[in-house]
């Protein structure tokens, strides 16, 4: 082989090496996304035929108050609400300790035809506001969760803020 | 004062590190050495500037002193001594002073260890070092101050307390290990941005830059185990890496460091791979800005947090713009000036590494792509979210560094320019062999799946053949004792530094797949006195019971724990609501370390049929902790090495020794 | 001010000091400047010396030795052959001046104090929160006070001394809850808790839950009249807790006793009389049956009234009248120190008002007095012992 021969296979190598870890990473995240959408969202979409029962996503809300049942076989049936729409969940399994009615919290798992969304994994992982973060961008577009962040950072702030003499 | 004298310091500081830039680049420039000569001492004054202005940050916490508005809003009397100090990084504000403080701690380290730098390349490094610090002292200073003061007469008389999450020992530390990684990389950016000012890049280059490289890859390695290493015993799930955003984030500069690590060699040994060298160093250091700025910002998570604070967010972008869009632009016009040289043979130790930083740079773009790909959609699609989750990135990273580990073992022993694969693999034949031992036994006695067991192969092959590199180097069994033991006393520091980080590798990968395929998993409601049969163990619940701490109430689990019917140990899980703080409680887990893995066992809430009890059992997931301190004391040891550190100066006085003697 | 002043001192020997730092180097003479490639051979070097030493353990053969060598060596003599140009160039080097540096070295104060003077408080003190703490006594910051006792009580929890001080500190702040609280950790803690700590627990939980008389303020009453049967404080709430439930009758016929066991000179007196007066005076109207239950009784806002008129308006105004009645009470003992129930109630005053080193002061005083009683002292040494005092 001359050096140019052995040059030009090695040039060859690398595109075909890049090529598969093109195809990798894209196969891999049309396979594996999992989209996130509030109750109002999810019913748009369902009506705009963009997703159909059966399909895998994460539904996001407010747990409404008062709807969270335990049953006897042991599934938990909760409402998922934005305000403006509710999704009924059904749950089995044991709920995350910062799940609590009137707070937010995400489902993953499908909707069925029946309009129901059986959850399989249910999330209440917080940051330091204690709000699932998209369920905070998706309440905050609806001007809803204001006031907690607001009871955050008390008077002092806006005290220092506007007098920093 | 001593508040107000810090903040003055630090805006002296900014001021120096103008100074900083400017005259010694300036000064490299026209070629003149008395301008060049400025660069040091001015590292050593913004050292001093910031040490003070940090101290006073610190002295503040210390004291209570909620005139602060920081101090008040992260801090409070309750908090252990302890976490009062490091409660002043624990926050956006004072974490970018840290970041500073560390960076003024590595430019200094840079001016003093400099003995065999030419004056020009210490200037230059130097003054980009001065250039990355304006940018973040004028980030501080400008939007970001950890000074700013409550008016007085309304200064309250408590703080707000700390993430009662971060008030950990692992956490305390993690942050600085970090930084010292991520800042670390700054020194290979500069002497990558030096180089292409200058245009010279050769064998002499990619030995000063290997050490500054090795301790920033070092701490970083620390700070990411450190961060594993929490989440894992504090945040009560029993899992140790989640893909999460701001884990990503400290992830590929990681891999990138690692990548340039190795070129880093290449270019020493062979004066090759010099451009794409240069461009990995840029790219470690962008992705370290990254992991900075979008973890504290928030960003990676959504695009919404720059809604919330614009002028931090522009602030963010305009220095991401400067460094990373500035850095690749002076290297698009400037890489050619270069000299290419070289050719080499697939099959040779730098064939190897090549293959190494292939791998690893697709491995960190397939990282980077499934991390901002959400961030992309949402701003994209207006606000769409989708989660990207770690099926996508087991299914990528996996495949992409599959290849990688089982090239490691063969790579160190490939000689230079020509390699005979056929020898390379004869002397490989004991880790092969015993790889495939292990996962047969595994296999057999648990019942691994295909993918398990070839796993734990490629661990075992990482780890074993680590060591048998080792064993041929010191002439195991080949030689007497005596030989033996000198050979193992004379190696050298970065012989030792690669054995240890390669076998740390195996280790961790070992750790990895055996704590996920065989994990232990019991969650469930728990009525005192009800038991639990796990992994061979059989757990009590005894009850709760009110404890009190420093600054926390806890509600406090006792678990008796049996093993064939004897009780081995009794240990607590509670859960501690912090002062200060309103909101959620955390978890502080039992955990029973044993021979064969952890038992990990996490109290939740109440609930109608009992309490939440989550007990996992964690084989072998020790691996992990260990493999990771294996590498980070390989790194140390190679840090050690004095060939790194030989400088003009001592080469001149020996060679007059020398001479001398004559 | 001085302080302002101080700062800028500091602050200016500071930057005094950066700038003799800078600029330090341009007083010595200029190091000889070696050429870039003196450093590159040093490094060659090295790097030959350690290929000869890899070669000599026996680690590469001779092979890729001799490959290895000789790209060294090809490096060195390439370093060699630049150093030798070097050395011609670097003569005519140093363009440039050093004046640039000195005005960049100006231009450092210059920028400090543009942007300190806009973001910064020139020599403002800092405020240590112990100072703060320290010095709330002669401020007369009663909230710095209230959280130096809140922080020495966090260390020692079980020092009852500091719970009866702090409790009335916290009503004359008006955070009621925390004062019940301080009440209650007061009464677990003594041995013999006393008949006014029950009160004084009663009254702060009527008055967190806005004058309504809840079931444990009732208990906290009844336990006081269990341990002083007749005590009239608890008496007076009771049948206000009767009065709430709709007792009314029996609300009378306890206010009425109440209001014949009272010595004449009672302040107290005037409001329980008009309270009874109103009673009597509608005794057959009939209440409103909307009203059910509560129209039955006084209203908890009512009730508040009442207290409020018996604590004589203001919680601040019924501290500095009970002050004054301490204090006349003091007096009173000063010429007439023969009345042990005058002493016992001082001291227990005293300590209740946070004044433990008066109530020191009276106990020594009334053990003076009674020095040949044994029966008084043992009194006094038990209520001594009691509220923490002895020894």
């Amino acid at each position: 082989m001359t050096r140019k021969q052995k040059r030009t296979l090695m040039l060859i190598g690398g595109l075909v090496f890049l090529g598969v870890a093109t195809g990798l990473i894209l196969y891999a995240l049309r396979d594996t996304l999992v989209f996130f959408y509030t109750p109002s969202e999810m019913s748009e979409k369902l009506a705009e035929h963009e997703i159909t029962p059966g399909a895998r996503l994460r539904l996001g809300g407010l747990v409404e108050k008062g709807s969270v049942k335990l049953m006897d076989d042991g599934v938990i049936r909760f409402t998922i609400t934005d305000t403006a729409k509710s999704v009924p969940v059904t749950f089995k399994g044991i709920l995350p300790d910062l799940f609590r009615e009137g707070q937010g919290v995400v489902a993953e798992g499908r909707l069925q035809s029946d309009g129901t969304f059986v959850a399989d994994t249910v999330l209440a992982k917080h940051d330091e506001k204690y709000m699932p973060r998209e369920v905070a961008d998706a309440l905050k577009k609806r001007g809803l969760w204001e006031h907690a962040s607001k009871q955050q950072n008390a008077a002092p702030t806006a005290a220092a803020a506007s007098g920093s003499y | 004062m001593i508040v107000e004298l810090g903040h003055y310091a630090l805006v002296l500081a900014l001021a120096v590190s103008i100074y900083q830039t400017v005259v010694p680049i300036y000064g490299a420039h026209v070629g003149n050495p008395r301008l060049m000569e400025l660069a040091a001492p001015a590292a050593g004054v913004q050292f001093l500037l910031i040490s003070f202005s940090f101290a006073a940050l610190i002295h503040a916490y210390v004291t209570s002193d909620f005139s602060v508005l920081n101090v008040w809003q992260n801090s409070h009397t309750a908090k252990p001594f302890i976490y009062k100090i490091t409660g002043t990084w624990a926050n956006h504000e004072g974490s970018m002073l840290l970041w500073v403080f560390v960076l003024s701690l590595f430019t200094l380290a840079v001016a003093a260890f400099s003995g065999n730098l030419p004056q020009s390349l210490k200037a230059r490094v130097l003054g980009v070092q001065g250039a990355i610090a304006s940018a973040f002292l004028f980030y501080i200073v400008a939007v970001s101050s950890p000074f700013v003061r409550i008016p007085e007469g309304r200064v309250p008389l408590e703080g707000q307390g700390m993430n009662p999450l971060l008030q950990d020992p692992a956490l305390a530390a993690h942050p600085p290990m970090l930084y010292a990684g991520y800042v670390g990389f700054s020194v290979a950016f500069a002497f990558a941005i030096a180089a292409l000012l200058e245009g010279k890049v050769d064998s002499a280059w990619g030995r000063w830059v290997r050490p500054w490289t090795l301790a920033a890859w070092t701490f970083l390695t620390a700070g990411i185990a450190l961060g594993s290493f929490w989440a894992y015993y504090e945040l009560g799930w029993g899992g140790w890496w989640f893909w999460d955003p701001v884990e990503n984030a400290s992830f590929m500069p990681w891999l990138a460091g690692t990548a340039l690590l190795h070129s880093a060699i290449v270019v020493e040994k062979r004066n090759a791979l010099k451009t794409w060298t240069v461009l990995l160093a840029l790219v470690a250091f962008s992705f370290s800005l990254i992991g900075t700025f979008l973890v504290r910002s928030g960003v990676l998570s959504s695009v919404h947090a720059f809604a919330t604070d614009p002028e931090r967010g522009t602030f963010i972008l305009a220095i991401l713009a400067l460094f990373i869009g500035g850095s690749l632009f002076l290297y698009a016009t400037r890489a050619h000036v270069l000299k290419l040289e070289g050719s080499f043979e697939p099959i040779s130790r730098e064939g190897a590494l090549v293959m190494n930083n292939v791998l690893l740079s697709a491995a960190t773009a397939a990282v980077f792509i499934g991390t901002i790909y959400p961030l992309v959609y949402e701003a994209a699609t207006g606000g769409g979210k989708i989660t990207v989750g770690e099926p996508y990135f087991n299914m990528t990273f996996g495949a992409l560094i599959f290849p990688l580990l089982i090239l490691l073992p063969i790579g160190p022993l490939l000689a230079w320019k020509r390699g005979n694969l056929r020898m390379v693999l004869g002397r490989l034949k004991v880790a092969a062999l015993l790889a495939a031992l292990v996962a047969l036994a595994v296999a057999l006695a648990l019942g691994a799946g295909v993918g398990a067991a070839l796993g734990i192969a490629v661990g075992a092959w990482v780890f074993f053949g680590a060591w048998e590199e080792w064993a041929g180097r010191v002439m195991l069994f080949r030689a007497p004792m005596n030989v033996v033991m000198k050979r193992i006393r004379t190696m050298p520091g970065h012989l030792w530094a690669m054995t240890l980080a390669h076998a740390g590798v195996g280790l961790v990968v070992l750790g990895a797949i055996i704590s996920t395929t065989w994990k232990g998993e019991v969650i469930m409601a728990m009525q005192p006195g009800q038991k639990v049969q796990i992994a061979g163990y059989e757990v009590v619940y005894k009850g709760m019971q009110q404890a009190t701490g420093p600054n926390y109430l806890a509600e406090r689990g006792t678990f008796e724990i049996f093993k064939d019917g004897r009780l081995i140990a009794t240990d607590f899980s509670e859960k501690r609501t912090f002062l200060g703080r309103r909101g959620m409680p955390t978890t502080e887990v039992a955990l029973l370390h044993r021979p064969l893995g952890d038992l990990y066992i996490a109290i939740g809430d109440k609930s109608p049929m009992g309490r939440t009890v989550r007990i996992y059992f964690e084989p072998m997931i020790y691996f992990l902790w260990l493999g990771a301190l294996m590498m980070v004391f390989g790194g140390i040891i190679g840090l050690a090495d004095r060939r790194f550190r030989v400088g003009i100066a001592e080469r001149t006085e020996s060679k007059v020794a020398a001479q001398a003697a004559e | 001010m001085t302080s302002g002043v101080e700062f800028w001192l500091l602050a200016g020997g500071l930057t005094l000091v950066v700038l003799l730092l800078l600029l330090a180097p341009l007083l010595r003479r200029p190091g000889k400047a070696l050429a870039r490639a003196e450093y590159d051979l040093a490094i060659y070097r090295d790097q030959m010396r350690e290929l000869e030493e890899e070669i000599a353990q026996g680690l590469m053969d001779e092979e890729a030795a001799g490959r290895a060598r000789n790209e060294i060596a090809h490096r060195i003599l390439a370093a060699d052959e630049a150093r030798r140009k070097a050395r011609e160039q670097l003569e005519g080097s140093g363009r440039g001046t050093v004046f640039v540096s000195i005005v960049a070295a100006l231009l450092v104060p210059a920028v400090a104090l543009a942007v300190y003077v806009q973001k910064g408080q020139p020599g403002r003190p800092d405020m240590p929160l112990e100072q703060r703490l320290a010095n709330a006594a002669q401020n007369n910051d009663l909230a710095a006070l209230i959280k130096r006792a809140e922080m020495k009580l966090r260390q020692k929890p079980d020092d009852l001394r500091g719970w009866l001080a702090i409790a009335p500190a916290y009503e004359r702040l008006g955070q009621m809850d925390k004062a019940v609280e301080a009440w209650r950790r007061a009464i677990s803690l003594s041995e013999k808790p006393s008949a006014a700590l029950y009160n004084a627990y009663g009254e702060a939980l009527v008055r967190a839950s806005g004058g309504k008389l809840t079931k444990t303020a009732v208990r906290a009453f009844r336990q006081a009249q269990k341990l002083e049967p007749g005590d009239p404080m608890s008496r007076y709430y009771l049948a206000m807790a009767d009065l709430q439930a709709g007792r009314k009758k029996q609300a009378l016929t306890a206010l009425k006793r109440l209001l014949a066991d009272l010595p004449p000179d009672v302040p107290a007196r005037a409001t329980i009389a008009k309270q009874v007066a109103e009673l009597s005076a509608q005794p057959g109207r009939k209440a409103p049956d909307s009203q059910g239950a509560v129209a039955a009784g006084p209203s908890p806002e009512a009730v508040r009234e009442r207290m409020q008129a018996m604590r004589n308006a203001s919680p601040e105004d019924r501290m500095a009248m009970i002050r004054n009645m301490v204090e006349g009470l003091d007096a009173r003992l000063r010429n007439n120190p023969e009345d042990l129930a005058g002493w016992l109630r001082l001291i227990r005053a005293r300590k209740v008002l946070g004044e433990t080193d008066k109530a020191r002061d009276a106990l020594t005083r009334a053990r003076q007095a009674f020095s040949g009683n044994a029966d008084a002292l043992k009194r006094i040494d038990s209520l001594a012992a009691q509220l923490g005092l002895s020894s």
